[in-house]
């Protein structure tokens, strides 16, 4: 089998998402999530399937008579869905308050969509041992309603199994994104949003399967080039689960190397200790891991994105953002700001939550590219 | 548009009321306060006093006890917006230039643009907060990035299912331990226990006195206060707190406004409507709510600020205690919380204040609040039969939406759907 079917494995999983998960879930409950700050391993020990709540793209009107006008468009996304009931397989609804659109989105899916449990994290924006303090607290908290809602005990062996498979797939994770840092890549920066992707909606112990795969395959050596060598970016800003905004990048003569993406290698960079205790371990590990902007300060994440910048020799920064996305959109000038500083070129683009209106984004884009190049 | 101006502005204000024929304590210990407040940013460097920036919902009480120099740039931008809108229009073209986007709230991009332009007095360090929300965190991150100066960040927890417990408390009490440190260490001040014990008093009762303005005088019918003065009364709070002049100024109002109301004295004695106003409001044009007054014979009687019910805070408890429980326990700031925080002693205030209607402000910065006003609108219209207007504008730019039409559209709600 050639790696590109294997990726097309993957592009089946995305497409086919909600089927997929309801599938995936088999005669366990299955427990919707949003924002990254949901510690999984808890869902996943109390013998459940978490499953990444997101949209489709599509025109979204029930959303909007609940929501206002300025609510980004994944959550109108999301809301969309729910309100069609799309996710009405779920037995449970969990969010991170990570932002003020998402707080909003949780509102109005606690109250319109009706999931029979439901429950909000509240991260802190900072690291400290007092806010490491707060948020242990606040998993322990969800891993006690989630036991008490359902009648479920999450042992700590549970709990260690279900850190063990997810590590693993943090590792296998990391392993595919040093073949895209390649030249030419043996992965493209689509590819690889693809992959990790569709870990989102599967059973983690068959995704981490599907991803021994395709590494054990990538390293065979012999592998097809992912496309042709182009301009070598940095991908950061809201969140990508839309293929087609990656490909546009791509197609158009540019190659994603690495990415600062909540849904891409932010994800993997790290592993949750697990030598002491663990559920401890796993809040610290949520809340420390590589940051995205709602933490603060700024400075620990540019300075990665620095040297990520640096490592992989990258051509340019492109900065995406969703529109109303005020965590992204606010934080644009600091990056900007850092991004020249380094003397790279920084392009930043604006996009809905599924593509629309590329003809205009391909142009900015080329137009990038040329500059770069020159 | 200076500090300067800002403090002339307020001098001839004050000069204004004070050769009015019949003098109002109240408001003139306003002016005179905003006058004091601005000379003291204006002079801070000159007088080797360290200038922190701050969000709103800061307690300042910590600050005022250290001897330091309280300054919410939001407010300043929105206070120049008042007085000075073509400079408010070049900030925020300044920011935007500086890749700041176009939706962020607009009070925040103008700040942006005044860091960037430094045409504002420069922070020795900065105070971040979680609430009330994004747009503010963003905004620090970038000033905090243009004057890189030190920066702390307070995170204020958020419960989904409860009003804050002792375990909130006691948890933002600790980062208040922590910011003193912090305080002290980049500014050099040392923190006296029993200084902070006499501003944490003074606090404590300035408080309890705008819990009752807010709570329980504007809660009588007639109210005995304008919608204008129940909201601009908070204008000194953010800077104030823990200042013997604003125990002063609220007593005074308190007992002012305590007796016209048992003369059953108002300043519109026949209100048609009780109306309610949340989110943000056109600071630029603040006269709108007089011409709701003057035109529909309507009242703002209820605003975030006594958006749902605030217990006074009592006697006897430790300094960090009195002012985490003072922050933790102010509406305006749980109204950032989830909905289902809130949502009952929303509507239980909806209810108490006899509100004929509910206006709902959004503008496009403000992500804030914008998604659960259609829940509010719901649960007013289902379980307390009143109608609700949502309406667009912005806090200081008119470009948005014209004061003309959102005029016109709360005029079109009170004569056509609430009319009684
Ligand atoms: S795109 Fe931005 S605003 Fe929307 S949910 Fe994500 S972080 Fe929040
Ligand atoms: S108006 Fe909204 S966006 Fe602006 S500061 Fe207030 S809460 Fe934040």
């Amino acid at each position: 089998m050639s790696t590109r079917t294997y990726i097309g494995k993957f592009e089946d999983i995305v497409r086919d998402r909600f089927e997929v998960a309801r599938a995936e879930r088999g005669d366990r409950k299955a427990i919707g999530w949003i924002s990254d700050f949901v510690p999984l391993e808890v869902v996943y020990a109390a013998g459940m399937l978490p499953v990444r709540v997101v949209g489709t793209g599509g025109l979204t009107p029930r959303a909007s008579a609940v929501l206002y006008s300025n609510n980004c468009s994944f959550v109108c996304s999301y809301v969309e869905e729910g309100l069609k009931g799309t996710y009405d397989f779920l037995a449970g609804f969990v969010a991170a308050d990570s932002c003020m659109q998402n707080r909003r989105g949780f509102d109005v899916w606690s109250n319109h969509v009706k999931t029979p449990f439901v429950h909000l994290l509240n991260v802190p924006n900072s690291v400290s041992e007092l806010t490491r303090g707060f948020f242990r607290n606040e998993v322990r908290v969800f891993k006690e309603r989630l036991e008490e809602y359902f009648a479920v005990d999450i042992s700590s062996g549970s709990l260690s199994r279900a850190v063990g498979v997810y590590n693993r797939t943090r590792s296998l994770l990391k392993q595919l994104a040093l073949m895209r840092t390649t030249t030419p890549p043996r992965l493209s920066g689509t590819e690889a949003l693809v992959v990790s992707t569709a870990g989102t909606f599967m059973d983690p112990e068959r995704y981490n399967k599907l991803l021994e795969e395709l590494v054990a395959e990538l390293s065979r050596g012999q592998v097809e080039s992912a496309g042709p060598d182009g301009v070598r970016l940095l991908l950061v800003g809201s969140e990508v689960d839309d293929m087609e905004f990656v490909r546009l990048l791509e197609g158009s003569g540019g190659v994603v190397v690495a990415d600062d993406l909540c849904t891409g290698t932010r994800y993997c960079r790290e592993q949750v200790d697990t030598t002491g205790d663990l559920l401890g371990a796993l809040s610290d590990y949520y809340l420390t891991r590589s940051p995205c902007p709602r933490m603060s300060p700024a400075m620990v994440r540019l300075e990665r994105i620095g040297e990520i910048a640096k490592s992989l020799k990258v051509d340019g920064v492109i900065f995406q953002k969703i529109k109303w996305c005020h965590i992204h959109g606010g934080s644009c000038p600091v990056v900007k700001d850092y991004v020249e500083g380094l003397g790279l070129p920084f392009l930043l683009l604006e996009r809905e939550y599924h593509l629309a209106g590329s003809g205009q984004l391909k142009t900015r884009v080329e137009a990038f590219y040329e500059m770069v190049r020159r | 548009m200076k500090i300067d101006d800002m403090v002339e502005e307020f001098r001839s204000r004050l000069d204004y009321l004070q050769k009015r024929p019949v003098r109002v304590k109240s408001k003139e210990q306003f002016a005179r306060i905003k006058l004091d407040y601005f000379e003291e940013v204006r002079d801070a460097q000159k007088k080797g006093k360290s200038v922190v920036w701050v969000v709103w919902s800061v307690p300042s009480e910590i600050l005022v006890a250290l001897d330091l120099v309280v300054f919410i740039p939001e407010q300043y931008s929105i206070q120049m917006s008042t007085v000075s809108p073509e400079l408010t229009m070049g900030y925020i073209e300044l920011a935007q230039a500086h890749g700041m986007a176009d939706e962020i709230c607009r009070p925040h991009q103008s700040t942006t643009g005044m860091a960037i332009s430094r045409e504002v007095i420069t922070p020795d360090c900065l105070i971040s907060s979680t609430v009330p929300c994004d747009s503010y965190l963003m905004l620090f991150e970038v000033c905090s990035n243009i004057y890189k100066r030190p920066t702390f960040y307070l995170h204020i927890p958020t419960a989904a299912w409860e009003t804050p417990g002792e375990e909130q408390v006691e948890y933002y009490q600790r980062q208040l331990e922590e910011l003193i440190r912090f305080l002290e260490e980049h500014t050099g001040r040392r923190m006296d226990p029993a200084r902070l014990r006499e501003v944490a008093e003074i606090s404590r009762k300035t408080n309890n006195y705008h819990v009752r303005i807010q709570q329980e005088l504007r809660k009588a019918v007639p109210a005995p206060l304008t919608g204008r003065e129940g909201i601009s009364s908070f204008g000194i709070l953010y800077h104030c707190r823990g200042r013997p002049e604003a125990l002063e100024y609220y007593e005074t109002l308190y007992q002012e406004k305590k007796e016209s109301a048992e003369r059953r004295e108002a300043p519109l004695a026949e209100e048609k409507y009780r109306v309610g106003w949340v989110g943000a409001l056109p600071y630029w044009k603040l006269t709108i709510l007089d011409w709701m007054k003057k035109e529909h014979n309507t009242e703002v009687v209820l605003d975030i600020n006594n958006s749902m019910p605030e217990p006074e805070i009592e006697e006897g408890l430790e300094p960090l205690q009195v002012i985490a429980r003072r922050v933790l326990g102010y509406p305006g700031l749980r109204i950032c919380y989830p909905y289902s925080a809130w949502r009952e002693g929303f509507l239980h205030n909806c209810r108490e204040f006899k509100l004929d209607a509910m206006i709902l402000y959004g503008h496009p910065g403000c992500a804030n609040l914008g998604g659960v006003y259609n829940m509010m609108k719901n649960d007013l219209r289902e379980r307390l039969g009143i109608p609700t207007l949502t309406i667009d504008g912005d806090p200081i730019d008119p470009r948005v939406v014209s004061l003309e039409e959102q005029r016109r559209r709360i005029e079109d709600f009170l004569v056509t759907v609430v009319k009684k």
